[in-house]
C-alpha cells in the first residue's frame, strides 16, 4: 500500500504568481496593431470624407470640432499601441501560462494547462508579413474562459504551442504520479 | 442469458426497426412548439409587430383572427412532426429521423450518454406514458428526446445504457453514472433529503416575479387596453363599491386603484401557480455519488445531478425572500452560465430556510466551512465607482446642458439613488475562502453567494488600475465551468493567496474537475 501523507502546505510555500517574471513580446508586435488600426482609420476617415462631400455637410466649426477630436483619439490610439508594449508579457511554466498587459490597467490572467480545452494558431495577413502569430487557449466556461497571446514571433508560437499540448497530454496521461513542482521554465 | 440481459434484448428488438413514437406524442408537441414560438418566434416577429401596432387600428379584431390561425398552424405542424418523427435503437447507438421541412438525423451513442432523464407530463399519465430524455453534457444540443415511450420501454432502454456503460469500462467513473442512475427506478432513489412542503414552493412563486416580463408583452396594447377598462371594468367596479354600501367623491379613481390591485393580485397569483406546477410535492434525494430531485404537478419530472458534476453552488436570496426568511440553492453544473438548455438540468431547491442550505450543500462539497464571514471590498469602491462613472459624466452633462436649458440640471436628482445603490453594491461584495473552497458574494438588496471548489478553476485573473495600485486591491475573476465570478477592489494579499492556492488545487488535484 503506498504511504500516503497529507502534510499541510502553507500559503508561502506555494509557487507565488505574484514574484513571476515574464519574457516580452516580439520587438515588432505593436507594428501588427498599427498596420490593424490604420487599416481601419483609413477606411473610417474615408467614409466620413465621402459622406461630408456627398451630404454636403457645410465644415462647420463643430465638424472640424468633431474631426480634431477623432484625430486625437487615433493619435492617442497609435501611442499606447507602442507605449504599452513594454507592459505585456508571457510566462510559460511547469503546469501553466501566465499572460499580462495594459499600461493604465494592469491585468494577470493564468491558465493552467491541465483546464486547456483546445489550443488554436491565428495569423492574419499582416501578422503573417510581420512573422508573427497568435494563440487562443479555449477552456470550459464560455467566451470569456479563452485567452489570446498576440505578438509572438512565429517559431515561439509554435514552442509554446507544443509544449503546452505536450504539458497537457502528460497531464492527462501521468497525472497520479507528477508531483506537483512549478518552477520557472 | 440473465433477466436484465432478456429484457434489454427485448427492448433491442422492439426498437431495431423505425419505430414510431405514440400519437399522444402530438399533443408534446404542440406544447414544445407552442412555447418555442413564444420564446422565438416572437422576437422575429417584432418588425411585423411593430408596424401591426403602428398602423393597424382595430388590433384586438386581427388578433382575434390570427391566434386560432396560429393555433391550427401548431396543431397541424406537431401532427406532421409526429408523423416523421421515427427511431430506433441498433449497435449501442440510438437513431432519431425528425424534422418536416428540414430532414435530420440524429446519432447518439450510448458512450456519450451522461444522463438518462424521465419526465411524465400529466397527458401522458393516463396512457402510462413518459418522454424518455438521454442528456449528454456538456453541450448545448444536449438532449435526444423520446416523448409518449412506455415508461418499461425508458426503463429497459435506460439498463441497454448501463448495460454498453459497464462492458466498455468497469470501474469508470462514468459507467459509476449510469449504474447508479440505472438502479434508479421512475421513483424515489437513496435516502430522502429534504421535502418540500407545497407551502414553500407557492411562497418561491411569491419571491420569483419573472411573470412580470409577460406584462410587457401587453405594453403595445395599452391604449386599447385602456380604453376597455375605462368604459366597460372601471364603471362596474363603481358600482359594485356603490353597491357594498361604499360612497366615494372620486369613485373613478378608487376604481381605477382597486383594478390594479386586482391585476397586481392576478399577476402574483400566476406566478404562484407556476411555481406550484414546477415544484409540486417537491424531494430531493441522495444516494451518495448523485442528487436526484423530483417534482412537478402536470409533469412530474426527474432530475439527476452526479455530485463530481457540480461545478458551484448558488445561494440566493432576493428582496421578498429575505422578508419571507428564505434562500434558494442551486447546484450548477458545466456550461449552465452560457447554455439556457443546459440550465435547466441544474438541480435547484426553490426555497429553504437559511439554516438548512449549509447541511444540504455539504452532501455535494462535504468539507467547505461556507457560512463563514466574508472579507468587504475596499470603501474606495463607492468614491471611485460613483465618482469616476456618474458623478463625473453627470455633472458635466449637466453642467454644459445645464447652460442651454437650465431644467437639465435637475438630472443631478438622480446622483442621489445612484450613491444609494452603489452603497448597496459595497455592502454585499465579499469573499471568502479557505484551504479547499472559496465563495463570492454580491448583490444589492438581496444577495447571491457562490460557493466552490477550488480545484474546479478554469482559469483567474485579475487587474489594477493606478489608481487601485496605490490602495493595494484589485479587481478579480474566476472563471468556473458554471460560469464567471467577479468582485472588484479585493485586497491585493486576498487576491495573491487566493490565485496560489487555487492554482495549485487546479494542477495538482488528481480529482477530475467534471
Amino acid at each position: 500500500m503506498p504511504t500516503f501523507s497529507n502534510q499541510p502546505i502553507a500559503s508561502d510555500e506555494l509557487p507565488q504568481v505574484e514574484q513571476q517574471t515574464y519574457e516580452p513580446l516580439a520587438d515588432n508586435a505593436p507594428w501588427e496593431s498599427f498596420w490593424s488600426a490604420t487599416i481601419f482609420n483609413s477606411i473610417l476617415l474615408a467614409g466620413v470624407a465621402i459622406l461630408l462631400v456627398v451630404a454636403n455637410i457645410p465644415f462647420t466649426l463643430l465638424v472640424k470640432l468633431g474631426l480634431l477630436l477623432v484625430v486625437l483619439v487615433m493619435a492617442f490610439s497609435y501611442w499606447h499601441t507602442f507605449a504599452s508594449h513594454k507592459y505585456k508579457g508571457v510566462r510559460l511554466r511547469e503546469q501553466d501560462i501566465l499572460f499580462k498587459k495594459g499600461m493604465f490597467w494592469r491585468s494577470v490572467t493564468i491558465v493552467p494547462f491541465n483546464r486547456i480545452q483546445h489550443l488554436e494558431t491565428h495569423r492574419s495577413p499582416i501578422e503573417r508579413k510581420l512573422g508573427l502569430a497568435s494563440l487562443k487557449f479555449y477552456t470550459a466556461g464560455g467566451a470569456g474562459a479563452d485567452l489570446k497571446v498576440s505578438g509572438l514571433e512565429v517559431q515561439r508560437a509554435e514552442q509554446i504551442k507544443y509544449k503546452v499540448l505536450q504539458k497537457a497530454g502528460l497531464d492527462l496521461a501521468d497525472q497520479v504520479e507528477d508531483k506537483h513542482d512549478n518552477d520557472d521554465i | 442469458m440473465m433477466t436484465s440481459e432478456k429484457t434489454v434484448s427485448r427492448a433491442a428488438n422492439t426498437a431495431q426497426a423505425w419505430t414510431r413514437l405514440s400519437p399522444v406524442a402530438i399533443a408534446y408537441f404542440m406544447v414544445k412548439f407552442t412555447l418555442r414560438f413564444i420564446k422565438e418566434g416572437l422576437q422575429t416577429a417584432l418588425p411585423g409587430l411593430a408596424v401591426f401596432i403602428a398602423s393597424v387600428d382595430n388590433k384586438l379584431f386581427w388578433l382575434s383572427i390570427t391566434l386560432p390561425v396560429l393555433l391550427l398552424l401548431i396543431v397541424l405542424f406537431a401532427a406532421l412532426y409526429w408523423w416523421n418523427y421515427k427511431f430506433r435503437i441498433q449497435d449501442n447507438e440510438i437513431l432519431v429521423d425528425q424534422g418536416v421541412f428540414k430532414k435530420q438525423r440524429l446519432n447518439l451513442n450510448f458512450s456519450r450518454v451522461q444522463n438518462v432523464n424521465i419526465a411524465i407530463p400529466f397527458y401522458f399519465s393516463p396512457f402510462k406514458l413518459v418522454n424518455c430524455i438521454f442528456d449528454s453534457a456538456g453541450s448545448s444540443k444536449a438532449e435526444v428526446n423520446l416523448p409518449g415511450v412506455s415508461g418499461d420501454f425508458a426503463t429497459q432502454v435506460r439498463q441497454a445504457v448501463f448495460n454498453y456503460h459497464r462492458q466498455q469500462h468497469d470501474n469508470s467513473r462514468s459507467s459509476q453514472d449510469v449504474e447508479n442512475q440505472t438502479e434508479t427506478a421512475i421513483h424515489d432513489s437513496g435516502e430522502l433529503v429534504l421535502q418540500l412542503d407545497n407551502k414553500e414552493a407557492a411562497k418561491y412563486g411569491l419571491t420569483n416575479m419573472t411573470v412580470l416580463v409577460l406584462l410587457a408583452a401587453f405594453m403595445p396594447f395599452i391604449d386599447d387596453i385602456g380604453e376597455l377598462t375605462k368604459r366597460y371594468v372601471i364603471p362596474e367596479i363603481e358600482h359594485i363599491l356603490t353597491f357594498m354600501g361604499i360612497e366615494l367623491q372620486n369613485g373613478k379613481a378608487v376604481a381605477a386603484i382597486v383594478l390594479l390591485i386586482l391585476v397586481v393580485a392576478v399577476v402574483i397569483g400566476f406566478s404562484v401557480l407556476a411555481a406550484l406546477l414546477r415544484y409540486y410535492n417537491f424531494r430531493l434525494f441522495d444516494d451518495q455519488s448523485k442528487l436526484t430531485r423530483f417534482a412537478g404537478l402536470l409533469e412530474r419530472q426527474q432530475i439527476s445531478v452526479a455530485k463530481h458534476k457540480v461545478q458551484s453552488i448558488q445561494i440566493s436570496q432576493n428582496m421578498i425572500a429575505r422578508l419571507l426568511n428564505r434562500v434558494s440553492l442551486s447546484f450548477k453544473q458545466f456550461g449552465t452560465a452560457n447554455f439556457s438548455m443546459a440550465a435547466s438540468k441544474d438541480i435547484m431547491i426553490p426555497l429553504l430556510p437559511p439554516d438548512k442550505w449549509q447541511a444540504i450543500s455539504q452532501r455535494v462539497f462535504a468539507t467547505h466551512g461556507g457560512n463563514q464571514a466574508f472579507t468587504p471590498i475596499h470603501s474606495a469602491y463607492v468614491r471611485r465607482v460613483f465618482g469616476y462613472f456618474w458623478l463625473l459624466p453627470i455633472g458635466l452633462l449637466c453642467g454644459i446642458g445645464g447652460w442651454f436649458a437650465p431644467v437639465i440640471w435637475f438630472g443631478l436628482v438622480l446622483l442621489a439613488p445612484l450613491l444609494l445603490i452603489i452603497y448597496l453594491n459595497y455592502r454585499r461584495y465579499g469573499l471568502w475562502f479557505d484551504q479547499d473552497y472559496a465563495a463570492v458574494r454580491s448583490g444589492f438588496i438581496g444577495q447571491k453567494i457562490t460557493l466552490f471548489p477550488l480545484y474546479k478553476v478554469q482559469k483567474i485573473s485579475f487587474s489594477q488600475s493606478r489608481g487601485q495600485r496605490r490602495l493595494g486591491v484589485a479587481n478579480v475573476q474566476i472563471i468556473i465551468a458554471s460560469g464567471a465570478l467577479s468582485l472588484p477592489y479585493v485586497p491585493i494579499d486576498s487576491v495573491y493567496q487566493l490565485t496560489n492556492r487555487a492554482l495549485y488545487l487546479a494542477e495538482s488535484d488528481p480529482r477530475d474537475w467534471m
